[in-house]
């Protein structure tokens, strides 16, 4: 036999053991003793698994990091491009809250007055220095006529802004109290003592309380507030406060210089009293120099009778 | 080259080497270099040392690997003493008959010992991909080796043929 056909054989024989073994081994699978068998063999071969696979899994994680280095940056960029449009939108929507929080106000504020009213939004102030009137967007059509009394809501309080002078069908214009021809029937809070509020615009941002009695205690402070007379005004709205006194001392009455309480620069809405035209002793504004004032001219009457000569205390 | 093959189907590296989900069997691959070039004695005792490690760490049927890379060992170490030739039209015209028989051989196996239907891997027609990549993978090695095997020098050509026989 030759040395080729002896290796052959030997081949075949081989193949035939190796075989019988797979074979057997595959049938005695599910045996108790294969499994065991199975088990001790698998905890012989895994640590040369591990330390086989360890290092070329190395390898592909050296270059599986450059390009997940890559994405990462391009994932950075496109978060950061997210995160300032989210800012963006953020902003916005705080503005957005602060509108909504304010307009609920705005909008809690009328159905608290007892009085009807028609709400505008002031949307121009006269250019002019010494003639200021300011423009709101409701006119003819909502409602609002001549000689309305306006007031508004800062810091919680209300507050008189002054009259409709003038009225469009969409527009109005309004006189402030601290305009100089305006004249609001006023009254001390405290005391009750009644006078005449005047504007003194331009000469001064504040106003003068005048026709005030003389017995009033008046000081740094005190409330003005609105008298009701002349039925422009309702009773009780707030006006400003004392800033000085001036009392003389001869004269039945005294006088004093108010500050408003409203804010002229921070006024964006303002609340139209929506009432009939006054029944009693008008307290209408001086307009173009003609004055309709019968309570005014009767007090100042009162003042002429008693006059004597000014001595400033 | 059997046990690195081995780890790098073990390793997540593997995963670069797949096509729609089918991976060449590098193992079987280097069974058949074993068996072609090293004769049919060394190719079924490694393709039956290597089936049986494979069976082991898999957690599958015991013996089933062991069986099928013995068998295919063997056959390819016969088949290489008879066409043994550098063509590498032969060697994919070889590895081409390989992985259909082992795919055979296993699918008969499972199909008798574990009633599996296994012959879903050829109704699905990823046999065939697992033929393509291997049909790629081991004309190149292939080529590389009958390269090595022209450069050694003349004694470690008499070590390396007497395997051969």
């Amino acid at each position: 036999m030759s040395d080729g056909k002896i290796s052959h054989a030997k081949g075949v024989i081989i193949l035939v053991i190796l075989l019988f073994i797979s074979f057997t081994t595959m049938g005695f699978s599910q045996t108790k003793f294969t499994i065991q068998f199975k088990s001790v063999l698998f905890s012989l071969v895994y640590p040369f698994q591990y330390i086989g696979v360890a290092p070329i899994n190395l390898v592909k994680e050296f270059f599986t990091s450059i390009e997940d280095n890559r994405q990462l940056k391009v994932q950075l960029s496109q978060t950061k491009n997210l995160l300032q449009e989210y800012e963006r939108t953020q902003y916005e929507f705080e503005e957005l809250k602060r509108e909504n929080e304010r307009l609920r106000r705005v909008i809690g504020i009328q159905e608290q007055i007892e009085y009807d009213t028609v709400i505008a939004e002031v949307v121009a102030k006269s250019p002019q220095d010494f003639y200021k009137t300011l423009v709101v967007n409701r006119g003819r059509d909502s409602g609002v006529e001549r000689y309305m009394p306006v007031i508004a809501y800062q810091n919680n309080v209300k507050c008189v802004v002054g009259k409709v002078t003038d009225v469009q069908r969409f527009s109005a214009r309004i006189q402030p109290l601290v305009e100089q021809s305006s004249y609001v029937g006023a009254m001390l809070k405290s005391s009750r003592y009644s006078g005449i509020l005047m504007g003194q615009s331009p000469l001064s941002e504040l106003c003068l309380l005048q026709y005030m009695d003389k017995n009033a205690e008046m000081k740094y402070g005190d409330l003005i507030v609105t008298s009701g007379m002349g039925g422009v005004f309702p009773k009780g709205i707030a006006i400003g406060e004392v800033v000085s006194v001036s009392k003389k001392r001869y004269g039945i009455f005294q006088e004093a210089f108010v500050k408003p309480k409203i804010d002229f620069g921070r006024l964006e809405e303002v609340y139209i009293i929506t009432k009939k035209e006054p029944e009693g002793p008008a307290e209408q504004s001086v307009i173009d120099g003609e004055a309709d004032d019968s309570f005014v001219r009767g007090l100042e009457g009162r003042a002429r009778a008693e006059r004597k000569p000014l001595v400033e205390e | 080259m059997t046990g690195f093959f081995i780890f790098l189907q073990s390793s997540s590296l593997y995963n670069l080497f797949t096509l729609r989900g089918v991976s060449a069997d590098f193992i079987l691959i280097s069974i058949c270099l074993t068996g072609f070039f090293l004769g049919p004695v060394p190719g079924e005792i490694f393709g039956f040392v290597a089936g049986f490690v494979l069976d082991v760490l898999g957690g599958g049927l015991l013996g089933i690997s062991a069986f099928t890379y013995t068998l295919v060992g063997f056959g390819v170490g016969v088949a290489g003493r008879k066409v043994y030739s550098t063509s590498i039209l032969i060697s994919i015209v070889l590895i081409f008959v390989v992985t259909l028989v082992k795919a055979a051989v296993l699918g008969m196996l499972a199909a008798f010992f574990l009633k599996a239907g296994y012959f879903g891997y050829f109704s699905q027609g990823r046999i065939f991909l697992e033929v393509l990549l291997n049909c790629v993978i081991y004309p190149i090695l292939y080529f590389l080796i009958t390269k090595f095997e022209r450069n050694i020098s003349t004694q470690d050509a008499v070590h390396f043929n007497r395997y051969r026989q």
